[in-house]
């Protein structure tokens, strides 16, 4: 009996050991796991873009629900705010066509100074529409996967856009799904300009619903509701692409309010403009052929050419 | 006689399934947390949401929430991009280390002892994560939106234990 006892306690105490050493083993292996992230292996790359691709599907189907509880919300508050609805666009109608009165005689205008410059219009645009299908954003990390990969032609670096402006950045290319970097996360830079003052800048993220410019000049003349664009500085990006205006002055940090709306996004556009960035030189993309094969969504972005 | 004892196939699987639902619930709960709800209750708090279930099945049920699938879990919400790499495996298993360790002092007790051990142990992993990411982005991080996903964490903690305490005594009796 005694000796039982005996083996018993053993084994209690084999098991308090075994499980003590795995926790030390498994910390260690996070701290390793850090590091090797830190790098930004292939490897870490690869495993990633793997788990994105498996869930995908799974995600896919599990997101349709919620779009058309969305969509249903959606018309429900459309409905009930339609009077002002119908004032607001009436107001927009009005603005807009004193605009198109503007833009025909700019378009002229260009017209006659590109044939005057023998201007060679930008490269040709091609895009990808997809769903978003998981939001991966925490407190300290912002991100999107859409269900858009390879096959469909979408290369890692190329810009996420809404109807209103530019939201990131392709991270990481699987197969079928991909992961879209916001310009909120912490890690996000964009070379942007100040639309008025012409004055370069860095949109650079911070985990807040507004992110930063940075590197300005001291003596910049700034104001809230300043459009910034992108600067088309690093070629990842075209120049003139709206991103935001100016909301303030926070503790001496200028902070932007982006015109998408990141809280509300079920499509992304991922455009390329082929454009041989930082980015993609970087990695060894052939950008010459990124884009070249059309997928189902793809489509050509109007005005670009 | 021994062998009217042995379990037979379907019960080996009965008994498997059963086992595994600590982790599934865990994974179901991390998946759920990513879905692109639109807003930015939810979405947001997942991580946080993860460690729910493992406090809780570290409390009641040791053996099927062992520290290896507290790493693999954590291992999943990084590769996901939920937490940086590593930072979410390092930030659940020592969450897990401190239910462990108070284990004595909150299993059995009281729900608002327990619900406040989780406070306990999230926050804790809450300053853990808060400190990685500082160091990894060599810069004080703004905590406040951790903060606040804390308290949501803390907020779901009874709702989300109500409906583990039914599934544990629906599925989870007889299984240790």
């Amino acid at each position: 009996m005694k000796q039982r006892v005996g083996s018993v306690s053993i084994a209690v105490a084999a098991r308090h050991w075994t499980q003590r050493f795995a926790f030390v083993l498994l910390v260690t292996f996070a701290f390793g796991v850090m590091l090797v992230g830190k790098a930004d292996t292939v490897v870490i790359s690869r495993a990633r873009t793997l788990l994105i691709d498996l869930i995908a599907p799974v995600m896919d189907a599990a997101s349709r629900p919620i779009a058309s509880a969305r969509d249903a919300a959606d018309q429900v508050q459309e409905l009930i705010s339609l009077k002002e609805e119908n004032a607001r666009l009436a107001h927009e109608n009005q603005t807009l066509l004193e605009w198109q009165t503007v833009g025909r005689e700019l378009q002229s205008q260009n017209a006659s100074l590109r044939d005057l410059l023998r201007f060679t219009p930008d490269p040709r645009a091609t895009y990808v529409t997809a769903p978003v299908i998981a939001d991966t954003s925490s407190s300290y990390v912002r991100s999107l996967i859409v269900l858009a990969g390879e096959s469909d032609g979408v290369v890692k670096g190329q810009a996420a856009i809404t109807g209103v402006g530019l939201v990131g950045r392709v991270l990481e290319v699987g197969k079928r799904a991909s992961r879209v970097l916001l310009l909120t996360d912490i890690s996000a830079r964009v070379p942007v300009i100040i639309e008025r003052t012409r004055d370069q800048a860095v949109l650079a993220g911070n985990n807040s619903d507004n992110p930063e410019l940075r590197y300005l000049p001291r003596d910049v003349d700034i104001k809230a509701g300043d459009r910034i664009v992108t600067s088309g500085i690093g070629g990842n990006f075209p120049a003139g692409l709206p991103v935001g205006e100016v909301v303030g002055v926070t503790n001496g940090r200028i902070l932007v309010q982006l015109y998408a709306q990141l809280d509300r996004m079920e499509y992304l556009r991922l455009v390329n403009y082929s454009l041989p960035g930082i980015l993609m030189e970087d990695l060894g993309v052939d950008t010459s052929k990124s884009g070249s094969t059309p997928s189902p969504v793809a489509g050509r972005l109007p005005g670009a050419e | 006689m021994s062998l009217a004892l042995r379990p037979t196939f379907g019960q080996q699987i009965d008994l498997t399934w059963r086992r595994s639902i600590p982790v599934a619930l865990a994974i179901l709960l991390l998946f759920l947390g990513i879905l692109p709800w639109n807003g930015r209750t939810l979405g947001p708090v997942s991580a946080n949401l993860v460690l729910i279930p493992i406090y809780y099945w570290t409390l009641h049920r040791p053996r099927l929430m062992s520290v290896w699938s507290v790493a693999a879990l954590g291992l999943i919400s990084d590769l996901l991009g939920v937490t940086q790499l590593g930072v979410g495996m390092l930030t659940m298993l020592i969450g897990y280390r401190v239910a462990v360790s108070q284990r004595k002092v909150f299993a059995g007790a009281p729900f608002i002892v327990v619900w406040a051990g989780f406070l306990l142990m999230s926050g804790v992993a809450g300053i853990v994560q808060w400190f990685l990411v500082s160091v990894l982005q060599k810069t004080i991080v703004d905590p406040r939106p951790a903060l606040l996903f804390y308290m949501i964490g803390g907020v779901f903690y009874p709702l989300v234990a109500y409906v583990f305490a039914l599934i544990q005594k629906r599925s989870l009796v007889r299984v240790a």
